[in-house]
C-alpha cells in the first residue's frame, strides 16, 4: 500500500505564515507517521491510485492516531464485436454518470475510451455510481480513431446502442457500478447501411474552430465529421438512417451555435444549410411588492438600521447541459437599480433561474404564462418575453422535527410549496440537538401549500420529480403556511436504498 | 452489306478494355480479407468491397497506369504492393495487350503490435504512464529513429497496448509522471525517471523490441522511482514575447528526443516541479514556435537552477547563385536545410537570391536546393560554420553564412526498367547510389518498380552512379555510405549525362537477405 497524506499545522498558533503541507508515503502495511513538535489538529488528505481520495479532520490529540479508510474504485470493461464474432478495433465507447443535482437527475458529459485492436476497452477509477454505456460509433477523423484506422469510405455503420442492445437510453440498463468491483460489458453490433450529411455553415468565415455534430435528443450521435473552416462545407459520415438535429457550433472566441433538422432515410442528405448564432438575450425585471413586514425577522437581518443590501446577480443554470457542445456556465446577471437584468447571448436550452433574497420571499417569477420558478424556462431561437419577478416581504416560517435519523445523521428537508407542474423546492437541513432531536427550520418562506419530505443527508432522492417523490407520499407531511405564519411540523425520514 | 459489317467490327473494336482483378488476402496468414474497400486510382469508378472470397474486380479499363489502395478496419491504408507499412512505395499497375493484370494477389500488411505492462520495483503497476515507440532506420552508424513516434497510457493494470506497428526494431521510452501516476504532482517526493526499455535510464543501453507484421512483442517495463525535485530559471534574452516557452527534453537512444514536460514563461522566469533525477537538455521556443535555445543540465537530489538563453541558437544567412537556365524560371528558389532528427529550416529566397534563419538548432544538416524541380548543388561554401560531403555542421552558437551554387540545368528525371533476365519484373526497389561523395544522401535516389517493371529517379544530376534493384529492405536500409561500400562490387555502373531520352535497365540485385 504506498499512499500520500498531507498534513497541515492547523491549530498551531505561534507560526503566522500559511501551514506547510508535509507528506508522508504509507508503508507495506498502509501505516504512515509524522513527527510533530507539540500537540496540534491536522487534516488527512489521501491518495492513492484506483482509490477515492480520502479526508479526516483530527481537532487535537494526535497520538492514538488517524486511521483514513479508502473507497476503491470500480472499473467496467468489456468487448465489441461485429455479427461475425470478429473485434471491432477504433469504435467509441461512452460511459455516461447519472448524478443527482438539486433535485434532478443529470446526466454529467461522457467519458470516452476507443476498443483497442482487439476490440477491448476499458475505464477505471470509477466513482460508485450509476451509468449509461453506449457505443457510439467510429469518432474523431476520419482516417484514424483511437490508435486504429477506420474506413473513410464506408457504406456501413453502426447505429448508436446503449448497453446491453437499447436503442435509446430510455429503455438502456442503468448499471451500477459498485466500489472496488470489475463489471463486464460486452457489446455485439450490427452494421446498418450508412449514408452522408452534406451541407454549409453559413457565413463560416466569421467564426472559428467550427465543429458539427449529430444529436439524438440532448445527446451526441457519434459521427466522424470533416469540416472546410474557410467555405463552412461539412460532411457528416456513418449516418444511419433516422432523424436527427444537426448542431454547427463554434468554440472560438464568443461561442456560437445553429441547428437544422435532418431525416435521413435511404440516401445522402445534401444542401443542409445551418446559420450560426451568438445566443438571443433575455431580459428580466425584479419588482418588490409590499406585504406586512415581518419586523423581527427584519431586525434579525439588518441590525443597527443598515440598509438592505442590494439584489445579488440573478444565475441561469442550464437544466440539460448535454444539448449544448461547449462546457462553461452562463455567467450570473447583474441586476440594476431599477431591478433590471440582462442575460446576453444565451444559447438556447432549457434553465433555472435562482437569486438570493433578503427579508423577501420570491413571491413568483413569470415569462409570460410560463411559472419560470417551478417550470423553468426554455430559450430558443428567439428572446422569451420578459421574465418578471416579484419580491415579497411578510414570508411565513416553518419549522421542524425530523424522525427515523440515526443518532448523529444529519437530514435534509425539501420544503415544496405546490405550483406549477413539479411545485417548487426550498432545502434546508436537520442537525441533532442537544435534546436528542433533530431540529430544522426555514424563514422567509412564500404563503402557499407545502409538502415536507427529510431524509438522511447524503441519499439521492429526486426532489424535483413529482413522479419520483410520489413513491414517498407516505412519508409527506403537509402544511399550510400565511403570509407571517409559523408552523410547526413533524416529518418521518425516507429510508432509501443502502448506497 | 460486308462493308456495312466491316465498319461496324471496326466501330466496336477500336478501344480494347482491360480488367484487373484479384483477391485481397492477409498478407501474413494468406487469408482472403472480406468487407475490404479497394479503389482504383487512374480511373473514375467506385471502390468497391471485398465478399468473403476477398475478390474484386474493375472492368472496362483503357490500357494505362492504375494504382489500387485498400481500406479495412484493422489494417492501415495501403497500396498495392506496398513495401512496407511505413513506406509509402507501390506497384502500379499497367494495363495493356500483353500485361496481366487478372487475378492478381492484393496483400494487406497486417499492423504489429507492442504490448506489456509497466510496473514500478515493488511490482506495484503504474497506471497513466505514457509509453513512446520509435521505429528504428537505416544500418550500422547510420542506424536512427524515425521522426515520427507512437504512444499509449498505461491503464490502471500497468498494462498499455500500441497497436499497428510498422515491422522493423522499435525503442521504448516510459515517460511521464503524468497527473494519473502521481496524483499530487507537484508535492510529490518521488517520481519515475525517463526509462528506455528493459529498465534503464541510459540511452547507451537501451534494446529495441523486435516487431514482426501481425504479431504481438512483449515489452514489460519496470520502473525505478527517484526523487523528485525542482527546476527554476530564467530565461536571459531580452525583448522575450509573451507565448515563449520552455520545455524539458531528453536525448533518447538512436537519436530519438522527446519533450516531456513543457511550462510558459511569465516575466522572463519559469519553474518545473516534481522533475526526477536524470540528464536533460532545456528548450527555449519563441512565441512563433521557433526553437532559439537550449541548455544541458542534471537533476541531482536537490532542487535545481538553470537560465537559459546565454549563448542561442547559431544566426544562418543564406545566399543562393544559380548556374543556367532553370526550367522553372517562375517558380521561387528554396533552400531546405533538414536533419536526420527531423529539425529543418525552409526559407524562400527573395529576388537577390538571399534568406535568414534566425536561430538554427545546432546539428548536422543536408542542403536541398529547389526551384519547382531540386537543383544540383555543385559547391558550399561556409563560414562559422563546418561541412563534410555536402553535410552542414551546424555549430552551438554564433554567425554563419551558407553560400550554395547551384546547376538549374542538368538535373532530369531518368526512366528506366528493372528486369529479372529478360523479363520485366515489378515490385522491386530501383536504387541509385553516387558512385563517389557516399556521404551526400542528396544523391540517392529510388522507386518501387511497376508491373511493368517500369519506374522512374526524380531529377537526377549528371554524374557516375551504381545502380541496384532490391526485393528486400527500405531505402533507408541503402542510403549509407558504410552499406553502399559494402555493395558496391554488386551495383552496375551507370553515367547520367544530362540527355533527357537517357533510360536505363536495371537487373535484380543478388543480395541474400536484408542487408
Amino acid at each position: 500500500m504506498q499512499s500520500q497524506v498531507e498534513q497541515d499545522g492547523g491549530g498551531n498558533p505561534k507560526p503566522p505564515a500559511a501551514p506547510v503541507p508535509r507528506r508522508a508515503i504509507t508503508d507495506e502495511s498502509g501505516k504512515y507517521s509524522f513527527t510533530v513538535p507539540e500537540p496540534m489538529g491536522a487534516i488527512i488528505q489521501v491518495s492513492h491510485s484506483g482509490y477515492l481520495n480520502g479526508f479526516k479532520q483530527a481537532l487535537k490529540d494526535l497520538a492514538q492516531g488517524i486511521n483514513v479508510s479508502l473507497v476503491p474504485t470500480g472499473v467496467i470493461e468489456g468487448r465489441v464485436v461485429n455479427g461475425d464474432g470478429d473485434p471491432l478495433p477504433g469504435v467509441s465507447v461512452e460511459m455516461i454518470q447519472v448524478q443527482m443535482q438539486d433535485g434532478r437527475k443529470m446526466l454529467r458529459p461522457p467519458q470516452t475510451a476507443h476498443t483497442n485492436d482487439l476490440g477491448e476497452y476499458r475505464f477505471w477509477n470509477i466513482t460508485p455510481s450509476s451509468v449509461y454505456l453506449k457505443m457510439a460509433g467510429y469518432q474523431g477523423t476520419y482516417t484514424g480513431v483511437g490508435g486504429a484506422p477506420a474506413v473513410a469510405n464506408s457504406s456501413e455503420a453502426f447505429p448508436t446502442v446503449y448497453y446491453p442492445a437499447a436503442a435509446d437510453r430510455e429503455s438502456a440498463t442503468l448499471l451500477k457500478v459498485p466500489a472496488g468491483q470489475t463489471l463486464r460489458a460486452d457489446f455485439s453490433l450490427t452494421a446498418h447501411k450508412s449514408f452522408r450529411i452534406r451541407g454549409v455553415i453559413q457565413d463560416a468565415g466569421s467564426y472559428k474552430n467550427l465543429g458539427v455534430r449529430l444529436m439524438n435528443g440532448e445527446e451526441a450521435v457519434g459521427n466522424r465529421v470533416s469540416i472546410n473552416s474557410t467555405s463552412g462545407a461539412f460532411q457528416v459520415y456513418d449516418v444511419t438512417p433516422g432523424t436527427y438535429t444537426l448542431q454547427a457550433f463554434s468554440r472560438g472566441g464568443s461561442v456560437a451555435l445553429g441547428e437544422a433538422h435532418v431525416v435521413v432515410d435511404a440516401e445522402d442528405a445534401t444542401g443542409v444549410k445551418v446559420a450560426l448564432s451568438t445566443g438571443v438575450d433575455v431580459h428580466g425585471v425584479i419588482e418588490h411588492l409590499g406585504g406586512e413586514q415581518d419586523s423581527a425577522n427584519q431586525r434579525r437581518l439588518f441590525p443597527n438600521g443598515r440598509p438592505a443590501p442590494a439584489i445579488q446577480p440573478v444565475q441561469a443554470i442550464l437544466l440539460e447541459p448535454g444539448r449544448i457542445p461547449v462546457t462553461g456556465t452562463q455567467p450570473p446577471a447583474p441586476v440594476d437599480a431599477d431591478g433590471h437584468f440582462t442575460f446576453k447571448e444565451m444559447l438556447p436550452g432549457k434553465y433555472d433561474f435562482k437569486l438570493n433574497t433578503f427579508g423577501e420571499y420570491i413571491e413568483s417569477m413569470r415569462s409570460g404564462t410560463i411559472d419560470v420558478l417551478a417550470d423553468g424556462l426554455e430559450v430558443g431561437s428567439a428572446s422569451p418575453e420578459e421574465i418578471r419577478v416579484t419580491l415579497r416581504r411578510g414570508g411565513g416560517r416553518i419549522q421542524g422535527v425530523v424522525t427515523g435519523l440515526r443518532p448523529g445523521e444529519q437530514g435534509t428537508v425539501a420544503l415544496i410549496r405546490a405550483s406549477g407542474l413539479s411545485g417548487i423546492p426550498t432545502i434546508v437541513q436537520a442537525f441533532f440537538d442537544p435534546g436528542g432531536e433533530a431540529r430544522f427550520f426555514s424563514g422567509n418562506l412564500a404563503p402557499g401549500e407545502y409538502q415536507v419530505y427529510a431524509w438522511p443527508t447524503g441519499q439521492e432522492v429526486e426532489y424535483r420529480n413529482p413522479q419520483a417523490l410520489r413513491a414517498f407520499s407516505g412519508n409527506a407531511a403537509a402544511v399550510s403556511l400565511h403570509e407571517n405564519g409559523e408552523e410547526q411540523v413533524s416529518v418521518k425520514a425516507i429510508a432509501t436504498e443502502a448506497q | 452489306m460486308i462493308a456495312h459489317l466491316l465498319l461496324l467490327a471496326w466501330f466496336f473494336q477500336a478501344d480494347p478494355t482491360y480488367t484487373i482483378s484479384g483477391t485481397v488476402v492477409n498478407r501474413v496468414t494468406g487469408k482472403p480479407l472480406n468487407a475490404t474497400h479497394v479503389g482504383l486510382a487512374g480511373a473514375r469508378v467506385d471502390p468497391v468491397v471485398t465478399g468473403p472470397d476477398g475478390r474484386f474486380e474493375f472492368t472496362g479499363l483503357k490500357a494505362g497506369k492504375y494504382g489500387l489502395n485498400a481500406e479495412r478496419a484493422g489494417f492501415a491504408r495501403q497500396s498495392y504492393r506496398q513495401r512496407s507499412l511505413a513506406v509509402n512505395l507501390s506497384t502500379g499497375i499497367v494495363t495493356g495487350e500483353h500485361e496481366s493484370t487478372e487475378n492478381l494477389v492484393f496483400g494487406l500488411i497486417p499492423g504489429g503490435v507492442i504490448a506489456g505492462t509497466v510496473t514500478d520495483t515493488r511490482g506495484n503497476p503504474v497506471p497513466g504512464m505514457r509509453v513512446l515507440a520509435y521505429r528504428v532506420t537505416g544500418f550500422g552508424a547510420e542506424r536512427h529513429v524515425e521522426t515520427g513516434f507512437h504512444y499509449a497510457v498505461t491503464d490502471d493494470r500497468g498494462e498499455y497496448r500500441m497497436p499497428g506497428l510498422a515491422a522493423g526494431s522499435w525503442v521504448l521510452t516510459y515517460t511521464g509522471w503524468t497527473t494519473q501516476t502521481a496524483p499530487l504532482p507537484s508535492v510529490m517526493p518521488e517520481a519515475f525517471p525517463i526509462t528506455y526499455f528493459p529498465g534503464t535510464t541510459d540511452p547507451a543501453r537501451a534494446a529495441t523490441v523486435n516487431v514482426e507484421a501481425g504479431k504481438e512483442a512483449r515489452a514489460d517495463g519496470v520502473l525505478t522511482a527517484v526523487t523528485a525535485v525542482k527546476v527554476s530559471g530564467e530565461v536571459l534574452l531580452p525583448n522575450l514575447n509573451a507565448g515563449s516557452f520552455v520545455d524539458i527534453t531528453t536525448a533518447g537512444p538512436l537519436g530519438s528526443q522527446s519533450g516531456i514536460v513543457k511550462t510558459q514563461v511569465t516575466g522572463n522566469r519559469f519553474i518545473f516541479a516534481g522533475i526526477p533525477a536524470g540528464h536533460y537538455i532545456l528548450m527555449l521556443t519563441d512565441d512563433q514556435n521557433r526553437r532559439t535555445a537550449r541548455r544541458a543540465f542534471d537533476v541531482g537530489s536537490s532542487d535545481v537552477t538553470v537560465n537559459i538563453g546565454e549563448t542561442p541558437f547559431a544566426r544562418v544567412s543564406e545566399k543562393v547563385e544559380i548556374r543556367g537556365t532553370p526550367r522553372s524560371p517562375s517558380n521561387p528558389t528554396i533552400v531546405r536545410l533538414y536533419s536526420r532528427e527531423g529539425m529543418q529550416a525552409v526559407r524562400t529566397l527573395d529576388d537577390d537570391g538571399r534568406a535568414s534563419i534566425a536561430a538554427l538548432q545546432p546539428g548536422q544538416y543536408q542542403v536541398l536546393v529547389t526551384k519547382g524541380p531540386p537543383l544540383t548543388v555543385l559547391s558550399l561554401t561556409l563560414q562559422g560554420a563546418t561541412q563534410s560531403g555536402g553535410v552542414v555542421n551546424i555549430p552551438e552558437t554564433g554567425d554563419v553564412s551558407l553560400t550554395i551554387v547551384a546547376d538549374a540545368t542538368s538535373a532530369r528525371d531518368v526512366a528506366g526498367r528493372v528486369l529479372r533476365g529478360e523479363k520485366p519484373e515489378g515490385g522491386l526497389l530501383a536504387f541509385l547510389a553516387p558512385s563517389k561523395n557516399l556521404e551526400n544522401v542528396t544523391l540517392y535516389r529510388f522507386d518501387q518498380s511497376d508491373s511493368d517493371g517500369t519506374f522512374t529517379w526524380r531529377a537526377v544530376p549528371p554524374g557516375d552512379y551504381l545502380m541496384f534493384a532490391f526485393e528486400n529492405g527500405e531505402p533507408e536500409d541503402y542510403t549509407s555510405a558504410e552499406v553502399m561500400r559494402g555493395l558496391a562490387a554488386k551495383g552496375q555502373k551507370i553515367t547520367i549525362t544530362g540527355d533527357a531520352k537517357q533510360t536505363v535497365a536495371v537487373r535484380v540485385t543478388a543480395v541474400d537477405s536484408k542487408q
